[in-house]
């Protein structure tokens, strides 16, 4: 049986990647708001950091319900930008479309 | 100020049960592996105290102490009868207990709450004091009869280095005349394997610090204790000491709850420097936190370079690959590690590394014990939420 890969699109991951840092404040992350969201932006000046790729995965597999294989000990934790990281992220949900 | 020496160890580990062979399997890079045994936690991979024997003789009971209590009390055992002290305490109101712990009886937490949750059965009497997450330090108090200062000091994966910096200080400060000082940690329940799943930094091979290979940590049990002394005090009682414990320095980073900090890291070790009176070039090995994360090691590598500066880092090593991550223990289990290299003049070699990582670019000593003169060395344990530790001990000349 084969199933439909869950698909990512980068307004949905900007939202989370909004909702993720929003849930998780510290002093290092005022420069959310001035951030222009889209796919060449910065994920540092986003704030964002390498704990927050693993709450975003938690919440995409809850989000479709599946299980993502990602070890926050892979080189993915180096993409820069919110492009890749989207790119990244649909690679990872294309593992799923595997019957 | 007050000389603190070291006058006894003991350990109940994944790479043994006894400081001979915990020593031996560290030298050879092996420790023992497998897969969680608990359901629903089945699967991931741990490193696990496999001879069961350390619990003999103890006259504790399961059912009364959690797992973490029984390994601290085994460790205290051997460690005091290292010390020359098995036979009974001197002045018992002069000796404390001072132990890390990172989060009380988890294994016992996870039983009476399954009860709980799945078959509605109210928990077992003891539940509270099984949990609480002084208990160990309180076995052990009952245990070996030590009636002065006793209690936990929970920071993580500092919680032992905490303990034991913490006993050299109230050494120091004339409020006690031994301290048995060092770490527990049972965090193998299904709950809590499943909680450190979830941040996705378990390894699925094998812990490999440092290593380009690694994917990261594997989580680890047991108990290491020193007992630490005036060396006063020990020489009082006709013990002669070859090892000081020179030297503790901590920091916190007021940073991130997980993600790990050069700043914070470097100032714990230079602190500890400065307390010990020791410059860095004075340090032969480094025992390295190296969890075989990604975050950490690098994190650790810069902070080791900006300690040393323009000098060369001297080797170091990290005994996770053989022990596991033992959290609220690995301190110990580290502390006692850098003393038996300071002892053996031996560096224990960073297990199962497969190829050099350039963001890792010390010496780690990879899988090959080094035999080399240590005369002073420090062990680092760094702790999610930014708290730091760094001890150092020294051969007494």
């Amino acid at each position: 049986m084969t199933s439909e890969a869950p698909k990512i699109t980068i307004d949905f991951l900007i939202g989370m990647l909004k909702q993720v840092i929003e849930e998780n404040p510290s002093r290092d992350r005022g420069k959310v708001a001035d951030a222009t969201w889209g796919p060449e932006t910065l994920l540092e000046d986003t704030g964002f950091n390498s704990y927050d790729f693993v709450e975003i995965i938690f919440k995409l597999e809850d989000h479709f319900s599946i299980e993502i294989d990602y070890n926050a000990n892979n080189n993915i934790n180096d993409v820069k930008t919110i492009g890749q990281l989207c790119d990244e992220i649909a690679k990872l949900l294309a593992k799923k479309q595997v019957a | 100020m007050t000389r603190i020496v070291v006058s006894g160890l003991g350990i109940v580990s994944p790479a043994g049960c006894d400081t001979a062979s915990f020593w031996q399997a560290l030298l050879a890079g092996y420790g023992h592996f497998g897969e969680a045994s608990t359901q629903p936690g089945k699967g991931i991979r741990v490193a696990e105290v496999q001879d069961q024997g350390f619990m003999e003789g103890l006259g504790l009971s399961p059912s009364a102490c959690d797992r973490n209590a029984l390994f601290a009390a085994a460790a205290a055992r051997q460690a005091l009868a290292a010390a020359g002290l098995g036979a009974g305490l001197p002045r018992p109101e002069r000796v404390g207990v001072i132990l890390g712990n990172s989060a009380g009886g988890q294994c016992s937490t996870d039983d009476q709450y399954a009860r709980l949750y799945t078959q509605n059965k109210r928990p077992h009497p003891m539940t509270v004091a099984k949990v609480m997450v002084s208990s160990s330090a309180s076995w052990v108090s009952m245990t070996t009869g030590a009636t002065g200062p006793c209690f936990v000091t929970s920071s993580a994966c500092a919680s032992s280095s905490h303990a034991i910096g913490t006993a050299m200080q109230f050494l120091r400060a004339g409020l006690a005349d031994i301290v048995i000082a060092g770490g527990t940690e049972a965090p193998l329940s299904a709950g809590t394997l499943l909680a450190w799943d979830a941040m996705k930094i378990m390894s699925r091979t094998l812990c490999r610090p440092f290593a380009a290979g690694r994917d990261g940590l594997m989580l680890g049990e047991g108990a290491g204790v020193i007992v630490l002394e005036t060396e006063a005090h020990a020489r009082s009682r006709g013990f002669t000491p070859t090892i000081e414990a020179a030297g503790f320095g901590f920091s916190a980073d007021a940073g991130d709850i997980v993600a790990p900090n050069v700043d914070g890291m470097t100032r714990a070790m230079t602190l500890a420097l400065a307390d010990s009176g020791l410059d860095a070039g004075d340090l032969a090995y480094v025992n390295a936190h190296g969890t075989g994360t990604r975050a950490n090691d690098r994190a650790e590598t810069q902070a080791l370079k900006r300690l040393f500066g323009d000098r060369p880092v001297p080797p170091a090593s990290s005994i996770k690959g053989a022990t596991g991550h033992a959290l609220g223990a690995a301190g110990a289990f580290e502390a006692i590690a850098t003393i038996m290299a300071i002892e053996s003049g031996m560096a224990p070699p960073t297990a199962n590394f497969d190829a050099p990582d350039p963001e890792c670019d010390i010496d780690y000593v990879p899988n090959q014990a080094r035999p080399m003169p240590i005369p002073a060395a420090m062990s680092n344990s760094f702790a999610f939420g930014g708290l730091n530790t760094a001890l150092i001990f020294k051969a007494l000349k």
